[in-house]
């Protein structure tokens, strides 16, 4: 479904993904993790064409690197960025109106959508008409979730969901990724949360320093002494404090 | 005392339009149009033309002048929105999101060629553009004011408050919402940021351009009247938080308040009141009565 070729990304003089490639199929968690910098934000942006990058992104065969943001999310590829980003200004049933704007002229279907979502998220229907920045951090990242879900896409991309969440929390939103999957979406996963990421997803991709460095079958990855000792050992560390 | 109200509240509410205008551009681009002073100016100067071009077609008396002036003003909205676009499109569009303030000569410079532009139509002279209601004094009690006044009030209040319910309540106003506050999630959105932007310079200039016909009758329309309204504008938008439009529209209500009432008592410190006023929220609150700090994303 996604297919990424040598993708590079700089700011400035600083390079930030160095020629990275990896593949997403349909139907497929794909989890990619690594540290702090490695760039994973960077090559999710490069994706979803927010920063300029150099080289080649194809989504359901067709090239879509020379689109702009708006179109390839027309497309079908939608984006929970990193730190949620939700217009905490305005309320949550708002917020899920913007998510419609490509529908704009289809009321009925923007409304159904948005039933749908709020039944998926009970929680965003009780804080309807609640200021989206009052919201807990769990309610934004669902909000967050719920938001490009009505952009109606094939492909859900989330930037460290689990981000400043308890693990509660964290684990409710990655059952919900998994009942997504189950109804036919598509996923790639950024995470620091490595063990989670890793147990719902079919494969993985490790970056560090701008670069895949280990790539595979998630519970292949699960085993692999070099994420354990990088990335599992952290968060278990993080889980017994 | 009523009428330097009115009348402060009169300007104060053409301030606020302007305002409005410099909240539109700043919140979805972060640049301010400073050339606005010369869209108010020129816009002025398409209402008279197109008066005068109407009355010339049509005969003297065809239609009732009120009807002309309503005419002059849509006209001196949508060609002055219009022109917006251009100055968008080669002042702002090169240099928005980006870091310096290339924007701020590049607008004046836009100005500057409107300016000269209309010049060479309409000279230097000022020209009377007739009140569509006729100079009569009305009188409540002591205070006389001119039907112009109301009609600016009137009108003014009108629009600001279309403006406050559309931003809250419509499709647009969302959009533009969301652009002013996160440019790459309003994307994520499948918004169309630029464009977005080019229509907040539209109903920046248009406002600028109809402000300039609402004041034409109270002021004498020359070609340089712009630039005190449009700074004053800027004031009210300083005052009352450029991030807040409906700061900006009380910031506009309460310069044309300070000005008029220090007019009564004397007419040489008006224009430093007012700017005694901005120096004054500035110290106290920086970003303005109901401004909040942008945080800039980069
Ligand atoms: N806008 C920017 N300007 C300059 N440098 C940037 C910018 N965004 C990211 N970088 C740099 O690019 C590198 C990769 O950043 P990126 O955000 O992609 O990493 P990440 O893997 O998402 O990290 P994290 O887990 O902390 O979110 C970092 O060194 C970062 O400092
Ligand atoms: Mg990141």
């Amino acid at each position: 479904m996604l297919t990424v070729a040598d993708l590079s990304v700089s700011y400035g003089p600083i390079r930030a993904l160095r020629g990275v490639s990896i593949r997403v199929g349909a139907g497929e968690i794909v989890a990619l993790i690594g540290a702090n910098g490695a760039g994973k934000s960077s090559l999710l942006r490069g994706i979803t064409g927010l920063v300029p990058a150099t080289g080649r992104v194809t989504f359901d065969g067709r090239p879509i690197d020379g689109l702009s943001t708006p179109q390839r999310v027309a497309l079908g590829v939608a984006m929970a960025p990193e730190g949620r980003q939700i217009f905490t200004d305005q309320t949550v049933h708002e917020n899920l109106l913007l998510g419609g704007h490509l529908l704009r002229g289809r009321p009925q279907r923007v409304a159904a959508n948005i039933d749908r979502f709020y039944a998926l998220f009970p929680r965003l229907l009780e804080r309807r008409d609640q200021i989206a920045g009052t919201l807990s951090g769990g309610e934004q990242q669902m909000l967050a979730i719920a938001r490009a879900l009505m952009t109606e896409p094939k492909l859900l991309i989330l930037d460290e969901p689990s981000l400043g969440l308890a693990p509660i929390i964290t684990a409710d939103i990655f059952r919900t990724l998994v009942g997504l999957r189950r109804d036919g979406m598509t996923i790639l996963l950024v995470e620091q949360m490595a063990n989670q990421a890793l147990a719902i997803a079919d494969r993985a991709y490790v970056l560090e320093g701008g670069s895949i460095v280990l790539e595979g079958a998630a519970a292949t990855l699960r085993r692999d002494p070099r994420i354990r000792e990088a990335y599992l050992g952290g968060d278990l560390a993080h889980h017994a404090a | 005392m009523l009428q330097a109200i009115i009348g402060g509240l009169t300007l104060g509410s053409v301030y606020a339009l302007i305002a409005l205008g410099f909240n539109l551009t700043y919140t979805t681009t972060r640049t301010l149009n400073f050339a606005q002073g010369d869209f108010v100016s020129v816009g002025a100067f398409v209402g008279l033309g197109t008066v005068g071009v109407l009355t010339a077609a049509l005969g003297a008396d065809a239609v009732g002048y009120v009807w002309l002036y309503a005419l002059a003003a849509v006209a001196a909205a949508l060609v002055m929105g219009v022109l917006g676009l251009p100055l968008y499109l080669a002042a702002i569009r090169p240099f928005a999101g980006k870091p310096g303030m290339s924007w701020v000569v590049s607008t004046i410079g836009f100005g500057i060629v409107l300016q000269s532009a209309a010049l060479s139509v309409w000279g230097l002279g000022a020209r009377m553009l007739p009140a569509p209601f006729g100079d009569e004094v009305f009188r409540i009690g002591e205070a006389g004011f001119r039907s112009q006044e109301l009609v600016v009030l009137v009108l003014a209040v009108a629009i600001l408050g279309a403006f406050d319910v559309a931003m809250r309540r419509t499709a647009i106003g969302r959009c533009m919402r969301a652009v002013a506050l996160n440019r790459d999630a309003a994307a994520l959105m499948g918004i169309d940021v630029p464009r977005v932007m080019a229509m907040a310079f539209l109903a920046s200039s248009a406002l600028a351009g109809l402000s300039g016909v609402l004041v034409a009758p109270i002021l004498s329309a020359s070609l340089f009247m712009g630039v005190i309204i449009a700074l004053k504008g800027f004031s009210a938008a300083i005052i009352g938080g450029l991030t807040n439009p409906r700061g900006c529209m009380a910031g506009g209500l309460l310069i044309g308040l300070v000005e008029s009432l220090t007019a009564l008592w004397s007419a040489q410190w008006r224009e430093i009141m007012v700017f005694l006023l901005v120096i004054l929220v500035l110290a106290m609150a920086p970003n303005g009565l109901f401004g909040r700090k942008l945080v800039e994303k980069v």
